[in-house]
C-alpha cells in the first residue's frame, strides 16, 4: 500500500467529516443523515474490500452479512423495546438495546456464518465462487422473507436508535460519530491487515495461489479468515444500518444489496484503502442529484458505471492517480 | 558404483514407492519406483510426454497418485497436500515460473521465510519493517546474485531472473530436499553456467530431484540419472552407466536432436 493511498483515505475522511459538522452548523439534518449513510455503506465495501480487492475473493454475497448483522441489531434491540424476552427456556435470553453488546454479538454471529459460507464456497473458484456466494446469500433472504416472527417481507421496525454510552444517539450528529469512528476503524484495520504478513499471503494467494501453496502456506486457510473479517466488517455496518434507518428489512440481505457494495469497491478503486468509501459517496451524490431528477437514475449510475470501469482503471482513485501522474 | 551410492535403507530422502497415475486411458505413471538419496543430485530425464511433470507434481503434492506410496524422510506423506509437504521439508521450482507476479523480489523471498517459518497468520507488524526477516531475504537474495533487483516488481524481471528468483524462494525455505522441474528451460547461453554452478551449490543444502531437458547440465551436476519412457522408468544408475545403457539409446532414437547430441557426447 502505497502513501498516497493513505493520505486519499485522511483527506477522503477530512472531506466527510467537514460535511458533517457543516450540516450540523447550517442545520440541515437531512445532510448529516446522508454523511451517516456514506460511512456505514463506505465501511460495508471496506469490508467487501478486503475480500474482494486484496483477496480476489469476488462475492456475490455480501448481502448476506450486511443483513443477518442488520436484523441481529433488530432482533435484538425489538425484544428489548418490546419487553419480550428473545427466550425463556431453558435458560432467560433478552434482548438489549445497549450498542457495545448489540456489537460483539452481531461479530460474532456474521463471523460464524461468514465462516460456513467461506468454508463451502472456497471449495470453488472464479464464476462458481461468485454464484455460490450468490445462492447463500438469496438462501438467507428468502428465510428473512418467509420468518413470520420478525415481519416476514414487512420488515422490522425498531422505533428507537439503540443507545451508547454518553451520547444521544437518536441526535443525528451523534449518532454520525458512532459511525463515522467505526469507519475509522474499518480502514486502519484493513490498512494495518494489508500490510501485515498476513496481507502479504493473501495478496499472493490471489495471484498465484500455487505458489502460496509451494512455500507451505495454505491459500484456503488465508482466504477464509479474509472472508470471515471481511464479513464482520460489513456486518457490523449492518447492524449500524438497522440503527440508522430504525427499520430493518429482507431487503437488505437482497442481491441487490450485495451488487451496490459491489458497485462501492468497484467504482472507488479495488483493492484500494479508500476505495468502496469514495465508491459509496459518489453512489449517494448519483442517487440524489440524479434521483430527484429522473426516476431512472439507475441508468446514469450503470453509464457512470461503465465510463468508470472503462477508462478509469482502478475505478475513481485511479482516476485521480493517473491525473496526478500526468501533472 | 562407488560405496556412496549403495542403497542403505533410511538414506533416502524421498523414497516413491510402487506410483500409478491413469489419466483416463493414459497411464502417466506406472508402476515408478524412485529414490532420492542425501547428498545427491537424481536427474529425472526422458522424452517429451514420458511423465516426468506428471511425477514431480505427484512427489510435490500438486497432483494425487492413484496408488503407490511418497515417503519423505521415511515418513509416508501420500495423503499429505502441497502445503503440508512443503510444511514437512519440501521445496520446489516449477516448469514454468511462478512466483507472485505483482510483488517485488524481496516480498516473494518474504513470503518463502513466512511459509518457513510459520508466521502467517500474524495480522499487524508491517512485513516492510520486519528488518530481521529483510536481512535474512537480502542473504538468499545475495546467494543467487539478485540482490541488486531486490525491489524490481517481479513480473519485470528478464526470465533468467525469474527463475533465479524461483530457486531463491526455494532455497529460502531450507528444505529438506528440492525439487526443480526444467529450471535451465528457455535460459540463455550466457546464463546456463551461471545457473548450472548455483545449482550445484544446492546440492550442499539438501539433495535435489531434478527434470531437465538440457543434457549438459544433467550430466555435469548429476549423480544418478533416472530415464523415465511412457510413464516407466526404464534405468537408473549413474551418468556413465545411462550413457551406454542401449535401451536409454533406443528410446532417445527419433527424440529431439539435442537429447541425442547430450547422449552421444
Amino acid at each position: 500500500m502505497s502513501t498516497r493511498d493513505t493520505s486519499i483515505s485522511v483527506l477522503s475522511l477530512l472531506l466527510l467529516g467537514s460535511v458533517a459538522v457543516l450540516a450540523q452548523w447550517l442545520d440541515e439534518p437531512y445532510f448529516i443523515t446522508l454523511a451517516t449513510k456514506v460511512c456505514i455503506l463506505g465501511m460495508a465495501g471496506v469490508g467487501l474490500n478486503l475480500a474482494l480487492g486484496y483477496g480476489g475473493l469476488v462475492s456475490f454475497g455480501h448481502a448476506a452479512f450486511f443483513g443477518i448483522g442488520g436484523y441481529v441489531a433488530g432482533i435484538l434491540a425489538s425484544h428489548a423495546l418490546n419487553y419480550e424476552p428473545i427466550m425463556e427456556s431453558p435458560w432467560l435470553l433478552e434482548g438489549t438495546t445497549r450498542m457495545l453488546v448489540i456489537w460483539p454479538i452481531t461479530a460474532l454471529v456474521c463471523g460464524l456464518f461468514a465462516w460456513l459460507i467461506g468454508a463451502l464456497s472456497l471449495r470453488t473458484s472464479g464464476v462458481y465462487f461468485i454464484m455460490i456466494t450468490l445462492a447463500f446469500a438469496q438462501m438467507i433472504y428468502y428465510f428473512a422473507i418467509s420468518w413470520p416472527s420478525y415481519g416476514g417481507e414487512d420488515g422490522l421496525s425498531v422505533y428507537l436508535r439503540s443507545t451508547f454510552p454518553g451520547l444521544n444517539t437518536m441526535t443525528g450528529i451523534h449518532f454520525f460519530a458512532i459511525a463515522f469512528v467505526w469507519l475509522m476503524l474499518a480502514m486502519g484495520l484493513s490498512s494495518r491487515l494489508v500490510q501485515s504478513r498476513f496481507g502479504l499471503a493473501l495478496q499472493a494467494a490471489r495471484q498465484n495461489p500455487i505458489r502460496v501453496s509451494a512455500v507451505g502456506i495454505s491459500p484456503y486457510k488465508v482466504q477464509l479468515t479474509a472472508f470471515v473479517i471481511s464479513g464482520v466488517i460489513t456486518g457490523i455496518a449492518g447492524a449500524l444500518y438497522t440503527d440508522l434507518n430504525r427499520f430493518v428489512s429482507p431487503s437488505v440481505l437482497g442481491w441487490h444489496t450485495s451488487g451496490e457494495i459491489m458497485v462501492f469497491v468497484i467504482l472507488g478503486g479495488v483493492a484500494r484503502l479508500a476505495g468502496p468509501l469514495l465508491g459509496a459517496a459518489v453512489f449517494i451524490i448519483l442517487e440524489q442529484t440524479l434521483g430527484g431528477w429522473s426516476e431512472n437514475w439507475q441508468f446514469w449510475l450503470g453509464a457512470v458505471l461503465i465510463v468508470v470501469v472503462l477508462y478509469g482503471r482502478g475505478g475513481i482513485i485511479g482516476l485521480l492517480d493517473r491525473r496526478s501522474a500526468r501533472e | 558404483m562407488s560405496e556412496a551410492f549403495n542403497n542403505k535403507r533410511g538414506d533416502a530422502l524421498i523414497e516413491v514407492r510402487h506410483l500409478y497415475k491413469q489419466f483416463g486411458a493414459v497411464k502417466a505413471c506406472e508402476d515408478v519406483s524412485l529414490e532420492l538419496r542425501r547428498g545427491e543430485v537424481h536427474a529425472l530425464i526422458g522424452p517429451n510426454g514420458a511423465g516426468k511433470s506428471t511425477l514431480i507434481r505427484q512427489i510435490s503434492g500438486q497432483l494425487r497418485h492413484d496408488s503407490g506410496q511418497i515417503l519423505l524422510a521415511g515418513q509416508d506423506v501420500s495423503h499429505l497436500s502441497m502445503t503440508e509437504r512443503a510444511r514437512a521439508g519440501l521445496a520446489q521450482s516449477f516448469q514454468v515460473s511462478m512466483v507472485i507476479p505483482e510483488f517485488s523480489v524481496l516480498q516473494n523471498v518474504m513470503l518463502a521465510l513466512q511459509g518457513k517459518s510459520g508466521s502467517t497468520f500474524r495480522f499487524f507488524g508491517r512485513v516492510s519493517r520486519q528488518s530481521a526477516m529483510i536481512d535474512k531475504a537480502r542473504d538468499f537474495l545475495a546467494q543467487v546474485d539478485l540482490l541488486d533487483r531486490l525491489s524490481s516488481i517481479a513480473a519485470q524481471l528478464s526470465h533468467g531472473e525469474r527463475r533465479k528468483l524461483e530457486l531463491c524462494m526455494a532455497l529460502a525455505m531450507e528444505p529438506r530436499a528440492f525439487i526443480l522441474d526444467e529450471p535451465m528451460a528457455g535460459v540463455g547461453a550466457s546464463e546456463s553456467r551461471a545457473m548450472t554452478r548455483l545449482l550445484a551449490s544446492l546440492k550442499l543444502k539438501a539433495p535435489v530431484l531434478l527434470v531437465e531437458h538440457d543434457m549438459d547440465a544433467v550430466f555435469a551436476l548429476a549423480d544418478r540419472v533416472s530415464v523415465l519412457v511412457y510413464g516407466r522408468i526404464i534405468a537408473t544408475g549413474t551418468v556413465a552407466q545411462i550413457r551406454l545403457n542401449p535401451a536409454v539409446r533406443e528410446a532417445y532414437m527419433g527424440d529431439i536432436d539435442d537429447d541425442e547430441d547430450g547422449l552421444r557426447e
